[in-house]
């Protein structure tokens, strides 16, 4: 990790809803289990963006 | 405080903001108003066209009172570094020596040089044509550098608006001019001269801000976003004019309000490491790897420079498990990251591929590139405050073009990542992950296209393709874009 990347250009990611993104049994078959509460997220354009790094810190356990 | 119309125009930049900053914080705009229908003076001398009318539409979305000033050419740039004003909204073409200096938010309008030949049975009907042909274009601007682009042709440089005589009378073969330009000199010819397909060299037009302006830059690009989601620049477009219509020559197509442009199909180099064989029917596609050399001589990957490194433990696989892995807890083994770390599980789904680290160290890649669709898990030791990265790709059947080959079709796709781990901390949960882009579908605004009976698309997996060749990254330098989303994981 370089603590001193700047990502200050960086947009915060968009959520969607799991009918924008997939139908697919390997999500659908957890959605409310591994991964209940959580959002899909991407850029802001999720059809033309199609390499994308995203980073987040998590200071501490939620 | 009273608001002159007119003042001298040493004073005026410092007026116009002092004016406005009565009422709300004002976005300096200026503009050399020289280029209809994108910048020009309008009835009773105001500045405005298509970009202006953009840059106050941007201003007013982030909350800003928009000021539009004309200077000379000259002056626009020196006055971003100087604070003067804030954006130029001029017809800015991007170039890598110019984003060496300047900010750019993404651009707003795809435009190109192109080349306007004599109809006739020796003229040319292709670029490559122009081998051995004379090639005129002014010496100003883009058009001179597309002019020498060109392959065995001989440049001549002409004297500004005697293109046009020349090549009617044959002292040159093509000229290289504004498409616009082009098309409007093909159509008013009579039937003299047309417009070849392929466009000569592409321009990407953009606002143009001081280098350290990243926090203006984040909220102009948004707005830029929004705005064009929402159909108003559609609605620009059509009140000034810069449409293409249905018989439009030149191949930057525009489908519905957007724009594309071909950036120019990459060479397959082949299956990426992350495909894998797969024994079950259905939607399985090959995620294949590929170079694009963009113009200025850099190569990238595309979709992305993926890591060769240990796959996650499969919690749904329909290729390696069958679907459900009801065993992936008993699989899971902990990596560690930091000895005196916690210990944290992660569930990931990627549309369609991830790479995941944290603090600084690859946890592990998803183990599908492209389709079916997977679901993963990982386990490590990691000290807090721990700080993701993730790597994601939304997959290309058509390297380098942004687009899927779904059932034979060109489908722009979509890509989507959710993650959720033992501790709580979950996507979306608090809108606290930051993402940036450096390859975005070079479509736009289709989710749908047929593709042109003009353009003879590759087959699937074909190894080279017959787009055109010449290639422009889209925000540069991708390379390193890439590299330094690297340096963070």
């Amino acid at each position: 990790m370089s603590p001193d990347f700047d990502d200050s250009g960086w947009l915060q990611a968009k959520t969607y809803t799991a009918d924008e993104v997939t139908g697919s049994p390997g999500f659908r078959n957890y959605e409310d289990t591994l991964f209940k509460d959580a959002a899909f997220i991407w850029t802001q354009n999720l059809r033309l963006d199609n390499l994308v790094a995203c980073r987040v810190t998590v200071a501490a356990p939620p | 405080m009273e608001c002159p119309k007119f003042l001298a125009p040493l004073a005026r930049a410092a007026f116009l903001q002092a004016c406005a900053s009565d009422e709300r914080p004002v976005l300096r705009i200026v503009s050399d108003a020289t280029f209809a229908p994108f910048h020009f003076i309008g009835d009773g001398g105001t500045p405005t066209g298509f970009d202006i009318e953009f840059a106050r539409l941007i201003a007013e979305r982030v909350g800003l009172e928009p000021t539009v000033e004309v200077l000379p050419y000259g002056e626009l740039f020196g006055g971003l570094s100087a604070k003067a004003h804030d954006v130029v909204a001029a017809t800015t073409g991007w170039t890598a020596e110019r984003a060496a200096t300047y900010l750019f938010t993404e651009p707003y309008f795809v435009t190109c040089q192109a080349a306007l030949v004599r109809v006739g049975p020796d003229e040319p009907a292709t670029l490559a044509d122009l081998s051995g042909r004379r090639v005129g274009a002014s010496e100003s601007g883009t058009a001179a550098r597309a002019m020498r682009s060109i392959e065995g042709g001989t440049p001549v440089t002409l004297e500004e608006g005697a293109g046009l005589e020349l090549l009617l009378t044959g002292a040159v073969d093509a000229i290289i001019v504004d498409e616009f330009d082009a098309v409007e000199a093909s159509r008013e010819s009579d039937g003299q001269l047309r417009v070849l397909a392929q466009p000569v060299a592409r321009e990407r037009y953009a606002f143009v801000l001081a280098r350290d302006r990243h926090a203006l830059k984040a909220q102009l690009d948004q707005a830029l976003a929004t705005l064009e989601a929402e159909g108003e620049v559609a609605a620009l477009r059509a009140r000034f004019g810069v449409e293409r219509d249905a018989e439009w020559p030149v191949q930057i197509v525009q489908i519905g309000s957007g724009m594309v442009v071909t950036e120019g199909v990459a060479q397959k180099s082949g299956p990426c490491s992350v495909t894998i064989e797969c024994p079950v029917d259905g939607n399985v596609r090959e995620a294949l790897c590929g170079e694009i050399t963009a113009a200025g001589g850099s190569v990238w990957e595309v979709p992305g420079l993926i890591t060769d490194g240990a796959t996650l433990v499969d919690v749904y696989n329909e290729c390696s498990v069958g679907g459900d892995n009801p065993d992936f807890e008993s699989e899971l083994s902990t990596i560690v990251v930091d000895e005196d770390g916690s210990e944290v599980t992660a569930y990931l789904f990627g549309d369609n591929y991830f790479e995941l680290y944290a603090n600084g160290r690859f946890i592990g890649r998803d183990a599908v590139g492209f389709t079916p669709f997977n679901a993963h898990a990982a386990r490590y030791r990691v000290s807090y405050p721990i700080t993701y990265a993730a790597l994601l790709v939304d997959w290309e059947g058509y390297l380098g073009v942004g687009l899927e080959d779904t059932r034979n079709r060109f489908h722009i796709g979509d890509g989507g990542f959710i993650a959720s781990f033992s501790d709580g901390a979950k996507t979306g949960r608090d809108g606290s992950v930051k993402c940036s882009t450096s390859h975005p579908s070079t479509m736009r605004a289709a989710s749908r296209w047929t593709p042109p009976e003009t353009l003879t698309l590759p087959a699937v997996r074909a190894a080279t393709t017959p787009w055109p060749a010449s290639v422009r990254t889209r925000r540069a330098p991708v390379a390193a874009r890439i590299s330094s989303s690297r340096a963070i994981g």
